[in-house]
């Protein structure tokens, strides 16, 4: 969580207040994995946008309907995911979702790794996301939500619209299924 | 063997950039304020197209303002136009469409195996392209002097063709600088874009936002196919003219 100068009740109780500059504070904390939650569930960047934008300003439409104290995040992912659904349907196509891994960060002063071994991860992290990739839709988003995007299991749950209880036992079996995939089961 | 779970959670992902989303919902709350038409769903968009498009490049150059919300109520959502200025290099002297940052030089017959998605336009008195690039995710086809076609004073070439392999709902970004002109066109069906004057050119595939170099570009011709290809037609060239050789690639 981002250090902020008001903490998020305060923020909340303003923004319903009517102060935009609240809200977008708000808004601003919580765009990227908004967005990130959307484009896991629309699989493009544009339609991810769109999603987390309407879904923000939903948001701020319901906001009364919040209730305070509780944690604001997995509420707005429950808003956000809903409309990135609802694009999804209205797409009428699975457009593959296609990730791509970042190379392997390294800090200042640590030696770089052999060609060969960069390669290696490099090829290993490639074919995780794309076995990712192959798997069915509920499990690629719960895998996604949970591990790629780091969401809690009662996040993941808000995020999917399913039972937090749920959230487990799709997990090991979809963490199984990636596992098949990948060819690790014979490995 | 690591826990795989172990091995996702360290996975980083090249997501695409997170758009300012802030920035937008405070201005839509803002507008919302006031009493203001709704914005209209994009299939209600075709509607009226035709009657626009003899006010529309007037209205584009007339004021910024009234551009973008022009570009809203067309709903131009993958194509997103903003003014900027171009800061672009000249063009270097040296090989034909060399320097403008358009990848690695290859032969046709090496672009064609390399991108599957590259479909070479086929327009009378084209021939094949004098000189081929291959990017990332694009290939940029270059010609050198033909009958018809002027010098481009910006690329060097009289024609540049790019392709790009662009899927469904990907979003583009266009650079235009102040001075550009735009129309919207439609070619077969796909919607398209004839860019006038100096701008830059920016397109952002999901990995992020990618700069074509931000050289100042021709007039530029923009089609997206709905069969996935992004075609960019820059020269000095007239709209039918572009039209023509983007109607070309099969």
């Amino acid at each position: 969580m981002v250090g902020r100068p008001l903490d998020e009740n305060e923020l909340v109780e303003r923004a319903r207040a009517g102060d935009a500059g609240a809200y977008a504070a708000l808004v601003r904390g919580h765009e990227e994995i908004a967005f990130r939650t959307a484009y896991l569930i629309c699989g493009n960047a544009s339609d991810a946008e769109d999603a987390a934008q309407e879904g923000f300003v939903k948001a701020h439409r319901a906001l009364r309907r919040f209730r305070s104290g509780e944690p604001l995040r997995p509420w707005l992912l429950t808003i956000v995911a809903n409309e990135a659904r609802n694009r999804r349907r209205s797409a009428g196509r699975r457009a593959a979702l296609v990730l791509r891994a970042a190379g392997e960060e390294r800090l200042a002063g640590e030696a770089a790794p052999s060609p060969e071994a960069a390669l290696l991860a490099g090829e290993r992290r490639d074919a995780l996301l794309g076995a990712l990739g192959r798997l069915r839709e509920d499990d690629r988003l719960v895998v996604g939500c949970r591990y790629l995007l780091d969401l809690s299991e009662a996040e993941t749950a808000a995020a999917l619209g399913i039972r937090p209880g749920t959230v487990k036992s799709r997990l090991s079996r979809s963490l199984e299924r990636l596992r098949a995939e990948l060819g690790d089961a014979d490995a | 063997m690591r826990e795989l779970h172990d091995e996702l959670t360290e996975l980083r992902v090249e997501w695409p950039g997170t758009p300012d989303l802030a920035g937008a919902v405070e201005a839509r709350i803002a507008e919302r304020a006031r009493p203001r038409r709704r914005r209209r769903p994009a299939l209600a968009l075709a509607y009226g197209l035709a009657a626009l498009a003899a006010a529309f490049a007037v209205t584009m150059a007339a004021s910024p303002d009234a551009r973008s919300a022009v570009l809203e109520w067309l709903g131009l959502r993958s194509v997103k136009l903003e003014r900027r200025e171009p800061t672009a290099p000249p063009p270097r002297p040296g090989t034909l469409g060399a320097g403008l940052g358009l990848g690695t030089p290859v032969t046709l017959e090496q672009a064609r195996r390399r991108a599957a998605f590259l479909r070479v336009p086929e327009a009378d008195g084209l021939g094949r392209p004098d000189a081929v690039y291959l990017g990332r995710r694009s290939v940029a086809l270059v010609y050198g002097d033909r009958d018809g076609y002027a010098r481009s004073t910006t690329t060097g070439a009289a024609l540049l063709v790019q392709e790009f392999p662009a899927r469904v709902g990907q979003f583009i970004q266009k650079t235009v600088g102040a001075a550009a002109g735009l129309e919207r066109l439609r070619i077969a069906g796909d919607p398209a874009y004839f860019i006038t004057g100096a701008h830059g050119f920016a397109y952002d595939d999901d990995a992020g936002v990618r700069f074509e170099d931000q050289r100042i570009a021709g007039n530029t011709l923009l089609v997206e196919r709905a069969d996935g290809l992004l075609i960019r037609v820059e020269g000095e060239l007239a709209r039918d003219q572009a039209v023509a050789i983007a109607e070309s690639v099969p």
